[in-house]
Order: C-alpha cells, then structure tokens, then sequence
C-alpha cells in the first residue's frame, strides 16, 4: 500500500526561512531585484540569477522532530523555461547541503540565454536529502520530501507570450469573409484534451475595427469585460459539463491546464453541486447554467 | 558562442485561417525560399539574438520528407508504416542543430512547420486534418516527436541510445508526454519510461495500458508532495520500479479475481456484486409476474 501513497509529513513554515527574494541580470552585470518581466531579453543574452536564505539549522530540527545529527537538507535551485503556464523544460542550476548550525545560503547560477522561450520560472527549496534513522510519524522521512519552496515566474521578451492569451486584430484583415468577422471579440480555444496548458491553447482575440468596444475592453471596463469573461468561462465550461471524459478525469487535472480551469470556474459558480447536478442543470436549465456562471464572471467595479 | 538560429513562426490567428483554407483545398507545402514569400505578411522571427535562418527550416523539412519517403510516402498508408516513420523522426528531430535553442520551446515555429513546409506530411501521417497535429503544442505532428527524442535519448555512444524510442508504446507515450507537469522534467520523464520498459519484461503487453494509466496517477500525485527531479536518475528508476510492480501486482490481482469469481459462480458459490444485482432482479420479477 505504502508504495501508493503519500502520506503527510511536517513541511517547514515561512518564518523559519530568512529569504531573500530572487535577483537577476545581464551576467557579468550587477543584478537586480527579479520582477515580473525582465525586459531586452534574447536567445544572445544570458542571464544571471541568485537567491538567499538565513536558517537556523537547530530550529528546523526542532520542528521537523529529526534530531539534529539525522537531519540532512538541500537547498536546490531549479530553472523552467517556454511560454504556458507550465514550463516546458526544467532544469537544475544549483544545489547547496544546510550543514552548519547557522547557515547562510546563496543559491546562484547562470543560464544560457539560447536556450530559453519567452519565460524564466525559477523555484528554491529546501528538501530533505537522506531520510533519517530515527524520527516522529509526521517527520518527512523520504529524500526528496519537498519542505519549503518559493516560486517567482519571469516574463522573458515583452512577455506578450506569457500572459493571458489575448491579442488586438483587425478582423477584417485576419478573418476576411468569416462568419465572425464583425464580432466584437473571438475566443478561440483547443478543445478534446483538458490536459492541455490553458494559455498555451487558448487566445482571445479583441476586434480592433470596432473601435469603441475595443477601447472599453483595453480600459477594461468591467461593464464590458463582464460578457467578455463570461464568453470564455462559459465556452469552455459547456463543452467541458457536457463531456464525460472531463468528468472522468475531474480530480486529476495539473494546475494551469484546461481542465484544472474548468473545475475552478465550476467550483465557482456552482458551489456545493455535484457532478450529476451541474450536467443536469446543463441539459435541463441551460439558461440557469449560463446565468450562473454570467453571475461570477462579475468584475469588480473600481469606480 | 553559436548563434541562435531564429526559424520562421506562423502566429495562432493565421494557422486557424490556414488550417480552414486546407480543408478546401488541399495544402501545397512550401518547397523554396522564393515560394516562401508568398507567407511574408504572415510568417514572423524573433527580432533579435540570432541569424534569421528559413534555410534551416526547409532543410529541416527536406528531410523529414526523405525519411518519410524511405517508409513509402506518399503511396504507403499502413499504420505500422506511420509508426516506424514516427521513431525514425523522432531521433532525426532530437539530433537536429536547428532544435537545440529556445526556438524548440514554441508553438508557433512548429506549426510554422507543420502549416507551411509540411502540410501534405501532416495530412499523410493524420488523416482529416486534426487542428492539433497542425497547431504548436504537445500534440503537434511533429513538436512531440522532437519532445520524445530529447528527453528519451539516452546519449550520444550510450548502450541502446534509442531503445525507449524504438520500445515504448504510443500509449506509454501519450501517458507521459501529454503531461506537462511530467514530461517538462527530463529525467522524471526518462525514468518513468525506463521503468515501463523494464515492466514489460514481465507484464502481459496487453495490461501494460492499464498498468501505466494507474502508474501514471500515482506518480503524478507524488510528484505534487515529493520533488521528485532534484533525484538522481538510479533513485527515480528504483522509486518508479516499485510503483510499476505495485500496481502490476494488483492488475494481476483483479484479473484473478475476476476469472476466480466466473469459476466460483459456475461451481454455485457465493455471487459476485453484480451476478447479486442479476439474481436480485430475479427475484423481483418473479414476485410481480409470478414466473
């Protein structure tokens, strides 16, 4: 059975770990707080990143109940690159032991600008790197426990790519005879494998020859953008209530795929129902279903 | 340093117009760079950081083609056929210069591929002009073959170089790399495929799906708690292995079960959930018709 599961162990809080937040640059540049885009990027600039944590090595041992002598930790610095919301490769750019009593670490590494997409996803954390002789049932025991972690996710060029998918287009120049060629905005997504990344298989696109609308949207006045987000909600949301293979897989979908945005979005507007209920709703209520999630694609109005 | 070489992308919006156009008239590929200029307003590069290279782009098609013509295309439309051309252009793909930057990792240079310099191949290899195989993106025709080739390649002079490519089933393929969250860690994914293959050894072909699937589900959950990529390559095979064996041992299991319950009811013992259910309704036809 054991080989099946995963059983819950005691991770570390933040206020153990001192971190200093990820800083990047240019290598042989000094580095700068990382933000959300890192402008003037491409494939001829590498880039240089480094992050810090301060721990204490006896308060760790205290609270993941492993005596001090047992007690291995890793800090590992990973690097995950290409456009979506899950990088499409990732790699390793440094691992350091925690093994002194108080202990400084400084993760650092540089990677090669050819060989990243428009994204730079970086993550540190700290693991458990052999698992101890003797400790508490809640003590992480397996080596590769993931104990702490911090995220920070980088938009490489002008991180347009990056984003949600959405794009300014003359419809008439893009969709010249086309059944929506006069329609304010097209949400076009790949359905058939909720598995998919969301932003890498979905793009909205907003028609620039209706000039006012269009100018309502970019301003983002929830009024507009209400329908707008209800649009796409609802496509994906009807195909997905409908089919029986989203049903099937429903507890499974990796975060930032279709599926895993689906079931949030239904969560959302139908709170507390259940599978059969929402399907029914679909086929019996299609005005209920439709209005229910028009009700949460509510934007808040900043006016 | 070598110079990235920045290969043509075809934006989203044009391929949904093309993929469109196709199923009207069938696609004529791109073959020159003259021909090439008939996409200029759509086809885009990257602006800067390299040497804009379409060359390398035809060259890269000009030998899919000749590979695919080595198994019989255009004539040849056997699946088998379609298989071996699938791993022949997986290692061709993961080999290729033209692959090794960060110009692999998009969308829109592969369907640039597939829409402009390869649609008959597209169209050969899947019938009906399925939007996936032709858009960028874990499905494209050829984007996974590259995707497999890289992370199943066991390296350059190593033993079996291509043995997970030429061994793994289109299923076993399909579990892991139709998985962004698994087949975006190389060595996770790698190992995950050298144990399906070691799992083969022993496990009849035709449970080695059910097998994966239940492998796959309990792997994915793990790898949300444990980090499963910062281990080394034998500890992923070990962990995996015993994942494999586990659920192996209880397909194995159910089968026996199942074949022990028809012996069991064909003997009079006691009936399986469903033969209960069965006898039920028996009974309660037999109460309101009385027969």
């Amino acid at each position: 059975m054991r080989d099946n599961m995963a059983f819950p162990f005691i991770t570390i809080p933040d206020e153990l770990v001192e971190f200093s937040p990820w800083m990047i640059g240019p290598v042989d540049e000094p580095l700068q707080p990382a933000n959300a885009i890192f402008e003037n990027w491409d494939y001829a600039r590498d880039i240089e990143v480094c992050c810090g944590l301060n721990l204490r090595i006896t308060d760790l041992s205290d609270h993941l109940q492993i005596p001090l002598h047992e007690l291995r930790l890793e800090v590992v610095g990973r690097a995950g690159t290409g456009k979506g919301r899950f990088p499409k490769t990732v790699f390793e750019i440094d691992r350091r032991d925690i093994n002194s009593a108080s202990a400084k670490i400084e993760i650092r590494g540089k990677v090669k600008g050819s060989i990243l997409s428009a994204r730079l996803n970086l993550e540190c954390a700290i693991i458990l790197a052999s698992a101890p002789g003797s400790c508490q049932p809640f003590s992480p025991m397996k080596p590769g426990s993931r104990l702490w972690s911090r995220h920070i996710d980088i938009l490489l060029e002008d991180g347009g790519d990056s984003r949600f998918p959405m794009e300014s287009v003359s419809f008439k120049s893009a969709f010249p005879g086309k059944p929506h060629q006069g329609a304010p905005w097209y949400f076009y997504w790949y359905h058939g494998n909720y598995h998919m990344d969301f932003a890498g298989s979905t793009r909205l696109y907003v028609n620039r020859d209706m000039a006012r609308m269009h100018e309502r949207i970019v301003e983002g006045d929830p009024f507009i953008l209400q329908p707008v987000v209800y649009d796409v909600m609802s496509q994906i949301l009807e195909v997905a209530a409908a089919d029986d293979l989203f049903w099937e897989n429903f507890s499974e979908y990796s975060e930032g795929s279709i599926g895993a945005q689906a079931v949030h979005w239904l969560g959302m507007a139908f709170p507390g129902k259940s599978h059969e209920s929402i399907k029914s709703l679909l086929k019996n209520d299609p005005g209920c279903f439709h209005s229910s999630i028009l009700s949460v694609a509510e934007m808040e109005d900043d006016q | 340093m070598n110079t990235v070489l920045l290969l043509p992308r075809l934006p989203l919006i044009h391929a949904c117009n093309l993929l469109e156009e196709f199923k009207e008239n069938p696609p004529n590929p791109v073959r020159t760079l003259h021909e090439l200029q008939n996409f200029d307003d759509r086809i885009t590069y990257a602006p800067s950081g390299g040497h804009r290279s379409p060359e390398t782009a035809l060259e890269v098609a000009d030998n899919l083609r000749r590979i695919a013509m080595g198994v019989g295309f255009p004539a040849e439309k056997a699946k088998g056929v379609k298989t071996y051309f699938d791993k022949e252009a997986t290692k061709f793909l993961a080999d290729s210069p033209a692959f090794k930057s960060g110009e692999a990792l998009r969308d829109d240079v592969w369907a640039c591929l597939t829409f402009i310099f390869l649609p008959d191949l597209v169209s050969w290899r899947f019938e009906g002009y399925p939007r996936g195989r032709y858009f960028g993106g874990v499905r494209n025709a050829f984007q996974r073959l590259w995707t497999r080739g890289v992370v199943l390649d066991r390296g350059k002079g190593s033993h079996g170089r291509w043995q997970l490519v030429d061994h793994l089933s289109e299923d076993a393929m399909v579990q892991i790399f139709e998985r962004s969250s698994i087949s975006g860690n190389p060595r996770l994914a790698q190992q995950i495929a050298e144990a399906w293959l070691k799992t083969r050894e022993h496990v009849p072909s035709g449970d080695m799906e059910n097998v994966m699937r239940r492998a796959m589900k309990i792997i994915r959950l793990k790898n949300e708690v444990y980090s499963y990529p910062v281990l080394s390559a034998d500890s992923l095979f070990d962990e995996f292995l015993r994942v494999f064996s586990k659920v192996s041992s209880e397909v194995d299991i159910k089968k026996n079960d199942a074949s022990r319950h028809a012996g069991s009811q064909a003997e009079g013992e006691e009936p399986s959930a469903e033969a209960g259910s069965r006898s039920f309704f028996s009974r309660m036809k037999k109460r309101f018709t009385g027969r």
